[in-house]
């Protein structure tokens, strides 16, 4: 992994497109700001942990989940 | 050709039907071509079953039926992987997961969609940078609308 120290104010480059600044360090706290292509999403990494839990609990679903519901879902 | 799945037992599917997600879904990411079945006739909730995995089948459905405004932004990258072209029709389900017997059990992960190209039936589980959809959505008890009834972009997978 690559380390570097930045200061507040300071920026980091990722490739061409991508800008990280830092914008305030707090006590236990860094907030960032990002500037990146349209095409590029960026999320907290918990938020990806949580859809690989999420996808795990529901690849647990039973095959006879559905016949006790009313109004389970159907078109018409 | 036919697909040995523990949950669901054999079945036959239509190789032309085959979608495949390259990068698989998160969490299974060897797990990369599917087929999306019906779990009822005419239901809005439908499996998608693994066919590289024989234990994998997630329940799916088209989250417009449910929250007429939903939309999933498909960005460059996303329809670079897709090979989607200006013309070409895209499928989004959102994966269901069922915790209980109880219908309010049931949550629906809005956050991270799974878009599916059917021209090219390239798909791709898609994690939404914005905050605004949740990954742990009740199902409305509502009747959901038909699919595919609010926008064409984000219809059901025919």
């Amino acid at each position: 992994m690559l380390v570097l120290t930045r200061k507040s104010g300071e920026r980091l480059m990722i490739g061409d497109d991508v800008m990280i600044t830092v914008l305030d360090v707090g006590r236990g706290q860094v907030r960032l700001g990002i500037r990146a292509p349209d095409g590029l999403r960026v999320y907290r990494e918990e938020i990806y942990v949580r859809v690989i839990e999420e996808n795990r609990h529901a690849a647990e679903a039973p095959r006879d989940f559905l016949p006790d519901w009313e109004g389970n879902g159907d078109e018409d | 050709m036919r697909i040995e799945n523990t949950k669901l037992g054999d079945i036959e599917v239509d190789d032309a039907r085959i979608v495949t997600l390259p990068e698989g879904i998160l969490g299974f990411s060897d797990a990369r071509r599917y087929v999306v079945l019906d779990i009822r006739k005419g239901s809005n909730l439908k499996w998608l079953l693994s066919v590289d995995r024989p234990e994998l089948a997630l329940v799916v459905t088209d989250p417009c039926a449910w929250f007429p405004d939903y939309r999933m932004p498909l960005t460059d990258s996303d329809a670079e992987a897709l090979a989607f072209l200006e013309e070409d029709e895209l499928s989004v389900m959102a994966i269901v997961t069922v915790r209980g017997r109880r219908r309010e059990d049931t949550t629906v992960n809005l956050r991270a969609p799974i878009a599916v190209n059917l021209r090219t039936l390239l798909g791709k589980q898609v994690v939404l940078s914005e905050d605004r959809w949740g990954i742990q959505v009740p199902l409305p008890v509502k009747t959901p609308s038909p699919s595919g009834a609010t926008d064409r972009r984000a219809a059901g997978l025919r």
